[in-house]
């Protein structure tokens, strides 16, 4: 009988999302403690009585008690499922208090594994966790798994955190799980956290991403995977399932003199208006316009803004083109025109600094809008 | 631009077409009569040029025919090197309104473009252009009622201030500056510091805080990992400790190491007791061979001690007899040494005779001749006493000087005298020397001979000549011979040479005296009394009895008897060290002797005390072996025994130990109990504050109040920088603005005023100030007609500045001038003729008689075709 669940990872419950807006922070922490249940619907939906969750459940090895006894709360209210859990590198079993707190908050049918040993999630399942006992473990934790011996005919399915990859200059290196872990430990499926996106390393190995960004890094809504296993060797059927509320945009716009900025803007931003509420666009121009251009740039998105939970225009590498008759709408002579001129000269001035002509750009922008605005 | 006609038709009263051409580029003057058309003219030809064919606003209408029509108005002009033609038509039917632009004869614009280009050509007033400024209407502001232009330029000096708006940026450039200058002060105070409760203080504040908050958190959870890490520690430490199998552990070691303490303090007591034994026996071993050797050596003292006194018995024998020789030969010695020493003294009598004798002889010949000498002396002493009295005779060289001097003054006074005195001379003739005489003395020739008194001349052959002479002052002469006679008795000398004779007997008399007194000096150097005192020491001679004998032969025999006398005491000492060493050699062997009867004696007694001394000595010697025996079968048990003890140290350190391990696991095991209830106490609290998620979002904050401040000091930087670009070009413009103003208008003025000055603010580029006739006086309490002249002064040279930046506009006056009176408006004439070279003024006048004066092209308003 084919074997079902749903796998999932970085939940990063308790996030306090302090960069964001004040009136945004709270529809974003919302979002993350909602996703529990979402999870527990998306096994529903597949017909899987569990879900994996491959480490930082929580973003820190310190949540307050709300968040902590929250997520415990909603995931024992969900009882038909079992939550399967293991600790990350965000929320490690140092966090000996909250691993603690959690487990006598939580019903039985959630699963915290503190220990790299076989567990049988079910008749002729079989688990093999690798939790982190800190957050920087120096060693493969899945190495194991190649060695544990499970009831002939079982499924073996990993549960583990941590790159295949280096993810970054504070990765772990020392940590990294061997690719073809799930060859090697005859796995049936290893599931994978601590990768926000979604990707597949292999056949039976594969990170699920978070169930909801907090990043632009990683663009879209958050997934988790429905896994479904037809038995002993058979491949596994994986299906990303969308969980995410909020779609974090982040389009990048090439400009240039001439573009039609409506008509870029209108094929980068989803059309339903309604939708935008829940969508967080960091929209990144670069290239050049010429000053009039950038003017209705900034206009367009300063119409456009409001719609959505989050609008912010990245303008630092794009660049503002000035000719004569742009200067003319500033005046065409005098000494408006003699204060243009001169800070047109500082801001293509080579010999300045770049903050300099950066400031002699923005000044001359800013002269124009005052103009403009009479 | 230059106007060169322009058509009306259906305007005001000229319904029918009616023209005004022959404008020439210079001064162009209309001097006609009230009611002639001219004010219709100018106003027709301003809203040619500034209101818009579509207008039908009141200015329009107020062209309109009172029969009714549509204003027509048709104007050509010269602007940018090209010969144009504007034709409007204003209408309140919008299918009549129309506007057409011709250039060089054709078409190239109607209606709204038309409007536009002659808007591009004119830059009109509401697009910041001067143009406006230089139509000037009746009286010194233009108060023409209605129309905005008229409105937004209340006068011409504002018109000015137009300009200069359009230079400096005007109400933008303001605008923009107060902007930027309210941007700032939201952020910063005067002094660019960060204003109290602004955005910036804001900002920087909230990033203080939140650094703060988050270095908190930092520690916090640094203190939170640290106290977890060590939880962890105690936790395993107390685990081991702790447990039952760790207590059990514990217990078996103490029990065990117990155990080996006490086998080891038994075998440690065994090990002593032997030690005793064998102390014991050695003792009793040691005793035997005491007694033994002591036994041994009372036996041997007695034999040695009587052999001693024997051999010390010769030995006194012996040295009797050596001792008495040596006495006899002591007394030998000191007989000889008498005999010798009584030589000696013998010899020594006679040296001391001969010696008294010699020392007599040498006193008797030395007194022979000091006494010799004394006589001598005595002789020579009184011939020096002899000597001095003489030389006390005569004078001294001292009174010879006084008197040659004196005599030498006499000599002088004589010399005046007779140079003051008569003189005659005779120079004889030939054969006739000596016929003069003179108290019968011939007197010599060819000389001056005085005559103090007078003399007689005997002129031999002749007669007597008598001469008679005045007496002379003979005074200091007589004063001279007194004080030379006087003089020479005091010296008691006749006359001055027998003085110098005298002078010099004394000194033949001090030569003879020299002589004797270093004669004297030789025979006594010191003098008399020394040779007698010495004479007088020496002895008398005296006879000496019997033989005296020779000093050199009692010396020698003197030193003979002094050398026996040596060797008779060598020999005698010789003799008594000899005697003197047996006597001691003899005591000590009589010494020696006592001592060896005194130890027989003694080993006598101490033998006395065994009756048997071999039998005591044989039971010793069995003692002595079997001491030995039982001490060597003691030894070899000890060292069974030693070879076999377990370290005692060892044990009692292990015991130690065991015990110790025990109390401090018990202590460790209580201490760190209490130490984890604290630390858990402590980890509750600060677990349940979540920390880290705390600190995740304050380092979210804090980055966004970073990147908050960033951006308010990006912007503001942005603000200072334009207002910096603003208020430059603001300045720059100001001040090249009044320059150009300045330069064009003072001579404008200085023909009215030949020592005008005037003063221009440079914010607002009004004349503010005007100095005339050395008194400074503000604009606004001049009078109307001066005020006006000003304004139309400041206007041309405007036209004049817009020419020479390539822009020429006509100046149009619509009887502009009112107020000026006649003598005044001859210079302004001057002023418009001098402005009018490379100008078109066009003049609008009802003064026919003043404006006669004015000169120029005179225009002429004439019936015309249609318009267009």
């Amino acid at each position: 009988m084919a074997f079902r669940f749903i796998h999932s990872s970085d939940l990063h419950l308790g996030k306090g999302f302090g960069t964001m807006p004040e009136d945004l922070r709270g529809r974003l922490i919302e979002a993350r403690f909602e996703v529990i249940a979402r999870l527990a619907q998306a096994a529903r939906d597949h017909g899987a009585g569990h879900v994996l969750i491959a480490g930082d459940l929580f973003d820190t090895t310190g949540p307050s008690a709300q968040v902590r006894r929250q997520a415990a709360t909603a995931m024992s209210a969900a009882g038909d499922i079992l939550w399967w859990i293991i600790p990350g590198n965000h929320d490690s079993l140092q966090g000996e208090e909250l691993w603690a707190a959690f487990e006598g908050e939580c019903g039985p049918n959630v699963r915290l594994l503190r220990h790299p040993r076989p567990v049988e999630m079910s008749q002729g399942v079989v688990l093999l966790p690798a939790p982190l006992p800190r957050q920087f473990p120096g060693t493969d934790l899945t190495a194991w798994m190649a060695g544990a011996e499970t009831p002939e005919g079982a499924l073996r399915i990993g549960l583990a955190h941590g790159g295949v990859v280096s993810f970054g200059e504070d990765f772990d290196g020392s940590a990294l799980i061997p690719p073809d872990r799930a060859r090697t430990a005859r796995l049936d499926y290893l599931a994978l956290g601590d990768w926000h996106g979604q990707l597949t390393i292999g056949e039976r190995t594969c990170y699920s991403g978070t169930p909801e960004h907090d990043r632009f890094k990683r663009g879209g809504r958050g997934l988790c995977l429905a896994v479904t296993i037809d038995g002993p060797g058979a491949m596994p059927q994986i299906t990303p399932v969308q969980t995410g509320r909020f779609d974090w945009r982040a389009p990048e716009l090439m400009l240039s003199p001439g573009t039609d900025l409506g008509a870029e803007l209108d094929r980068l931003l989803p059309t339903d208006r309604a939708a935008r509420r829940d969508v967080l666009v960091q929209l990144r121009a670069a290239g050049y316009l010429r000053m009039t251009e950038r003017a209705a740039l900034e206009d367009a998105v300063r119409r456009a803004a409001p719609d959505f939970a989050l609008f912010d225009l990245r303008d630092d590498e794009l660049a503002t083109e000035y000719e004569a008759d742009d200067l003319d709408l500033i005046a065409a002579g005098g000494a408006l025109r003699t204060a243009a001129e001169a800070l047109r000269a500082e801001a293509q001035d080579s010999e300045l600094s770049a903050e300099d002509r950066r400031v002699a750009q923005a000044a001359l922008n800013r002269l124009w809008s005052l103009v403009r605005e009479g | 631009m230059q106007i060169t006609s322009v058509t009306l038709k259906n305007v005001r009263r000229f319904v029918d077409p009616v023209r005004i051409d022959g404008f020439g580029p210079g001064l162009n003057v209309l001097v006609a009569p009230n009611e002639h058309g001219k004010s219709t003219f100018f106003e027709a030809l301003h809203a040619a040029f500034f209101v818009s064919h579509r207008s039908f606003d009141k200015t329009v209408k107020a062209l309109v025919p009172r029969v009714g029509g549509d204003p027509e108005v048709v104007v050509e002009f010269q602007a940018d090197g090209a010969q144009w033609k504007l034709m409007k038509c204003w209408s309140s039917r919008p299918g009549s309104k129309d506007a057409k632009l011709w250039r060089d004869g054709t078409l190239v614009a109607q209606k709204s473009e038309a409007d536009a280009m002659l808007s591009g050509l004119l830059k009109p007033p509401s697009d910041g252009g001067p143009a406006g400024l230089l139509w000037v209407r009746q009286g010194v502001v233009g108060l023409d009622s209605g129309g905005e232009e008229q409105q937004a330029r209340r006068d011409i000096m504002t018109s000015v201030a137009g300009e200069v708006e359009a230079m400096t940026g005007g109400r933008r450039m303001e605008a923009a500056l107060a902007s930027c200058a309210a941007f700032l002060a939201q952020h910063l105070t005067g002094t660019g510091r960060p204003k109290a409760n602004g955005g910036l203080q804001q900002a920087l504040a909230e990033v203080e805080a939140l650094t703060g908050r988050r270095d908190q958190l930092r520690n916090d959870m640094r203190a939170l990992q640290q106290d977890l890490e060590r939880r962890r520690q105690l936790r395993r430490e107390l685990a081991e400790l702790d447990a039952p199998e760790a207590h059990q552990e514990r217990a078996q070691a103490l029990e065990k190491t117990r155990e080996t303490l006490e086998a080891a303090q038994a075998h440690d007591r065994k090990v002593k007791d032997g030690e005793s034994e064998i102390a014991r026996l050695s003792a009793q071993l040691e005793s035997c061979k005491t007694q033994i050797e002591a036994l041994n050596g009372v036996l041997a003292e007695a034999g040695s001690a009587q052999d001693a006194v024997e051999t010390a018995k010769a030995a006194v024998a012996e040295r009797t007899g050596q001792n008495d020789a040596a006495q006899a030969r002591l007394e030998t010695a000191k007989t000889a040494h008498d005999t010798a020493r009584k030589a000696v003294e013998q010899a020594a009598s006679d040296l001391r005779r001969a010696m008294r004798a010699k020392e007599a002889a040498a006193a008797a010949t030395r007194r022979a001749e000091l006494a010799d000498r004394i006589e001598k002396a005595g002789e020579l002493g009184a011939r020096i006493a002899d000597l001095r009295k003489q030389a006390g005779g005569e004078i001294v060289p001292e009174t010879l000087d006084r008197l040659e001097e004196l005599a030498r003054d006499l000599s002088i006074a004589r010399k005046s005298l007779e140079t003051a005195a008569a003189a005659f001379s005779i120079t004889y003739s030939a054969g006739g020397e000596g016929r003069i005489t003179r108290a019968g003395q011939p007197v010599e020739g060819g000389k001056r001979h005085p005559v103090l008194t007078g003399t007689v001349l005997d002129l031999d052959g002749i007669g007597r000549l008598e001469i008679s002479a005045a007496q002379a002052d003979d005074g200091a002469v007589a004063e001279a011979e007194a004080a030379l006679k006087t003089a020479l008795a005091e010296a008691g000398m006749d006359t001055v040479a027998a003085a110098r004779d005298s002078l010099a007997r004394r000194r033949g008399i001090e030569a003879e005296l020299r002589q004797a007194e270093a004669d004297l000096k030789a025979l006594a150097p010191h003098g008399l009394d020394a040779l007698r005192t010495e004479h007088d020491a020496l002895p008398e001679p005296v006879e000496t009895e019997g033989d005296v004998p020779d000093v050199a032969l009692a010396e020698a025999a003197e030193m003979a008897a002094q050398e026996t006398l040596a060797e008779a005491s060598e020999a005698l000492e010789a003799a008594r060290a000899a005697a003197d060493a047996t006597r001691d050699s003899l005591t000590r062997a009589e010494v020696d002797m006592a001592n060896a009867e005194n130890r027989a004696r003694r080993a006598q007694a101490a033998l006395a005390s065994h009756p048997d001394p071999a039998k005591t000595l044989a039971d010793l010697r069995v003692s002595q072996q079997e001491a030995t025996g039982a001490l060597q079968q003691a030894q070899r048990a000890q060292q069974a025994r030693l070879a076999n003890a377990p370290d005692l140290g060892a044990a009692q350190a292990a015991m130690t130990r065991a015990e110790s391990v025990l109390t401090s696991a018990k202590d460790r095991i209580s201490w760190l109990r209490e130490e984890l209830a604290g630390l858990n106490s402590r980890i509750a609290v600060v677990a349940s504050a979540a920390v880290e998620e705390e600190l995740a979002l304050t380092e979210d904050q804090l980055q966004q109040a970073e990147d908050r401040l960033a951006r308010i000091r990006f912007d503001i930087a942005v603000h200072q920088r334009l207002e910096r670009a603003l208020q430059a070009a603001r300045d720059t413009a100001r001040e090249n603005y009044v320059a150009a103003v300045h330069r064009e208008l003072l001579p404008l003025l200085r023909m009215i005023w030949p020592d005008a000055e005037p003063v221009i603010d440079a914010d607002t580029g009004l004349i503010t100030r005007i100095t005339r006739r050395g008194e400074e006086e503000e604009f606004e309490v001049l009078s109307g007609g001066t005020q006006e002249q000003i304004s139309l002064l400041v206007r041309l040279a405007f036209a004049r500045i817009l020419a020479r930046d390539g822009r020429p506009a006509p100046v149009i006056l619509d009887d502009a001038i009112v107020y000026t009176d006649d003598d005044r408006i001859e210079q302004m004439f001057n002023a418009l003729t001098r402005q009018s070279q490379d100008l078109q003024v066009i003049v609008f006048s009802c003064r026919q008689r003043a404006f006669r004066a004015l000169g120029g092209t005179a225009l002429a308003i004439t019936q015309a075709g249609d318009a267009a």
